[in-house]
């Protein structure tokens, strides 16, 4: 009997550590070729042991190329703000539809249901940003524009505040002689860590993997995101080699970065993000719960 | 209860206020970009329409692409010769190629004002003249633009008129492309292949069999669905493909029918062959999927792929894979619409002042020093003169690390005006010129299809395109059995119509022509 339990748990963890290598090992292979010697590559395709290692993709991005350390600060500098007040703002809407005593909850929580069902398309969401408000080709419009404010976070959000916070809580605060304010910041949000922190990872992983704002808003080079450069190569070879006629195909060809410049980029990309995971991590599976009812 | 309502009513009103005062603070901070003032001389140089001095103007250019790093000194040069010019600056501005169509499309329905933009045959010219994204400008090319006119064939001109009327202007360059193989030149030499022989692509099946068996590790003849040669050579060189959806024109022969080219012999004839190659093995396996060859020809992984070619071609693909490389001619130059407008600049209609979009341009057709700073940088600082009209990187600087790099050089303008690099051909606009002269126009140069009538009918042909076109020309499937099929599918999304639609245009063109 020992010795079958013993069996089974040799059996799982055979089983997970092919799962583990089944999600690691493509990751490895990207990093792999992007230190792949570049003539190797052509000839040999890709293999966790090139013969030949080789830095130059690296060597190039990080010296020669001026945009990718660029694209790098915007991303962090938009990541940050953007999760910070995104977090902000959620809950400053969450808070309030969440509160019994609050009149017009109803209607807010349907006019904030109605943004996750329907939206106006993309020529006038467009024109409302440029035209009217103005942004296009700013920071702001790599932050504001479908990302700042989402719905579906904001019901998450209050379904929480909802179940860790009775109105028997909030009373209790007011008959000590606590304001709003005080009420909000201080036992609110100290009580709801673990959903601020699973709808801030939510945020920063949005802001981290955008790249469509840039694609629609952004024509400076110096403001692309990193996920953008990224999507701009594939696109870029996807426009080139599928334009019927182009009788400038070569020409064209010839700019698009070589493999291992491209598998590098990848790497360069998911670097830090990956860092933001142990973090959150503890909060995350606290949440687990979070949004698991909703109403 | 009651003061835990007022505080939260004063937090939404709080919070109305400031997106309002956000809103409106970000509206005003943001005029559009052709309202930036600008620092010009009040002593405008004579302008070749001297009557009434011109206002400061500032032409937006929109072209696919990148800025590159020293983007701004250049434009800067330019600035100062456009403002003694014709008291205009220049803004040039860039769009993703892969993001061109969405981007594009969207400055066009804010109306986003801009003056001039890239637009070629390949690259939705027709449709957008469709959607009337671009002003008509036969009476401004007359009026502003006589260099344009002066400098290229009136044929090749009325190559991008659409309904009769000229909505873009056409680079000077190359206009025409011959079809064929590019081979390895050390494989060639090491087996004494004598090339002189090969007049057909079936002539090639003999070389192939010798590298099958000679060289493991090396494919013969490496395709991708889009460079297939009947891709490649065909539609090109043996058809004029007569812009989107299907219907064609032979090359060869005389009158304006369309037919359809899945239907003609020679297409079975290339499709039949590939699958022959393909099943010897001769043919890379994945050639229905494969997207890109990449540098194989370079790293000796290939011997053979199908080419489109023009003066100098051999050169600069030799220098793009790190080989020498041959080309083998099977279709001789032919200049059909789609070669004749590879690159165009068209006028937007959102342009606040085509006049001096149309005098900028006319400098490109007739000043070298504007064309050349735009194209290659400034002189000394990018390139150096070497003699007469070549030049090469200024000292300690090499394509990879200049901060501008040459990208634009067939896009725009006079290109015969522009130096020649000291890597290519020194007679290369020469031949240019002569290669034009030499090219076999095609009868139907001039005529632009269209596509508004039959617009569902061609997006259902091309979904039927993308399930058989690739498996048929690469070899993956017997062409005896799929072609017929092929044929069924393409008829049920509409074919008929389609070819029918064509020819209509095509007999309504001949008259007004």
């Amino acid at each position: 009997m020992k010795t079958n339990l013993f069996n089974m748990q040799w059996l799982l963890h055979l089983i997970f550590i092919m799962y583990i290598a089944v999600t690691l090992v493509p990751l490895l292979l990207v990093f792999m070729v992007s230190i792949t010697d570049e003539r190797t590559l052509t000839l040999k395709g890709y293999s966790l042991f090139p013969e030949k290692l080789s830095f130059t993709s690296y060597n190039y991005l990080f010296n020669d190329s001026f945009v990718i350390l660029n694209a790098y600060g915007v991303t962090i500098a938009v990541t940050v703000i953007g999760t910070l007040v995104g977090l902000l703002l959620t809950a400053l809407f969450a808070y309030p539809i969440s509160r019994k005593d609050f009149p017009f909850r109803k209607w807010l929580t349907l006019y904030i249901f109605i943004t996750l069902l329907f939206n106006g398309g993309l020529v006038p969401w467009y024109l409302v940003y440029t035209n009217l408000l103005g942004i296009n080709n700013s920071l702001v419009s790599l932050i504001v524009p479908g990302l700042l404010l989402n719905a579906f976070n904001i019901i998450i959000m209050r379904t929480f505040f909802t179940t860790t916070s009775p109105p028997a809580l909030i009373e209790c605060a007011q008959i000590d002689g606590a304001g709003e304010f005080r009420i909000f910041f201080q036992i609110i949000l100290r009580l709801s860590l673990p959903v601020m922190a699973t709808i801030g990872l939510f945020y920063t992983l949005a802001y981290w993997n955008s790249w469509f704002n840039s694609l629609i808003f952004i024509s400076d080079r110096e403001k692309y995101t990193l996920q953008y450069l990224l999507n701009k190569i594939l696109l870029d070879i996807n426009f080139i080699l599928n334009s019927p006629g182009n009788t400038s195909q070569s020409r064209l060809l010839s700019l698009v970065p070589t493999e291992t410049v491209r598998m590098a980029m990848a790497v360069i990309g998911t670097g830090p993000i990956i860092l933001a995971y142990p973090f959150f991590q503890k909060y995350i599976i606290q949440g687990m719960t979070i949004g698991a009812v909703k109403g | 209860m009651k003061r835990a309502r007022q505080s939260i009513k004063f937090l939404l009103l709080v919070f109305v206020m400031i997106s309002l005062i956000a809103g409106c603070s970000n509206s005003t901070g943001n005029a559009p970009v052709t309202e930036k003032p600008k620092e010009n001389t009040a002593t405008a140089e004579p302008t070749p329409e001297p009557e009434k001095k011109l206002d400061p103007y500032e032409v937006v250019l929109v072209m696919p692409g990148g800025p590159q790093k020293d983007h701004d000194l250049v434009m800067a040069e330019i600035n100062k010769i456009l403002t003694e010019k014709i008291n205009a600056t220049l803004d040039l501005q860039f769009v993703d190629w892969g993001a061109w169509g969405e981007k594009t499309n969207l400055m066009f329905a804010s109306s986003q004002a801009f003056d001039l933009i890239f637009s070629a045959g390949w690259f939705g010219y027709t449709q957008s003249v469709g959607k009337g994204n671009f002003l008509a400008i036969d009476e401004l090319v007359e009026k502003y633009g006589q260099e344009f006119l002066n400098t290229i064939d009136p044929e090749i001109v009325s190559a991008a008129k659409v309904n009769g009327k000229l909505y873009a202007m056409v680079a000077n360059k190359e206009f025409a492309a011959d079809k064929g193989l590019t081979l390895r030149k050390e494989t060639v030499d090491k087996y004494n292949f004598d090339l002189s022989k090969i007049k057909e692509l079936a002539d090639m099946e003999p070389l192939f069999k010798i590298i099958k068996e000679n060289e493991p590790g090396m494919v013969p003849f490496m395709n991708t669905g889009g460079s297939s040669p009947s891709a490649s050579i065909l539609d090109y060189g043996y058809y004029d493909i007569l812009g989107d959806g299907p219907g064609e024109l032979l090359r060869h022969g005389e009158g304006l029918t369309v037919i359809n080219k899945i239907e003609d012999p020679k297409y079975m004839e290339y499709a039949k062959l590939m699958r022959k190659w393909y099943l010897a093995g001769y043919v890379n396996q994945d050639a229905a999927t494969l997207q890109d060859i990449g540098k194989s020809l370079g790293t000796g992984k290939t011997f053979a792929t199908t080419g489109s070619y023009k003066p100098g071609s051999a050169l600069e693909n030799s220098r793009g894979q790190g080989t020498e490389l041959v080309e083998v001619q099977l279709a001789t130059p032919f200049t059909s619409t789609t070669d004749a407008t590879s690159a165009l600049i068209a006028v937007s209609r959102t342009s606040k002042d085509p006049e001096r979009a149309m005098m900028f341009m006319n400098l490109l057709y007739s000043d070298a020093k504007i064309l050349n700073l735009i194209l290659n940088g400034i002189e000394g600082k990018h390139y150096v003169v070497k003699e007469g009209n070549i030049i090469d990187f200024a000292p300690g600087l090499d394509s990879a690390t200049t901060g501008y790099p040459v990208t634009m050089n067939w896009m725009i303008g006079n290109l015969p005006l522009t130096h020649v690099w000291a890597n290519e051909d020194p007679n290369k606009w020469q031949s240019y010129i002569d290669y034009n002269k030499s090219a076999e126009k095609s009868r139907a140069l001039g005529f632009t299809f269209n596509t508004e009538p039959v617009k569902n009918e061609i997006a259902a042909a091309s979904n039927v395109e993308k399930e058989f076109k690739y498996v048929i020309v690469s070899g993956s499937v017997d062409p005896e059995e799929y072609i017929p099929k092929y044929i069924a599918k393409l008829k049920t999304a509409g074919l008929d119509k389609i070819i029918a639609e064509k020819q209509k245009q095509m007999d309504e063109w001949a008259k007004t022509r």
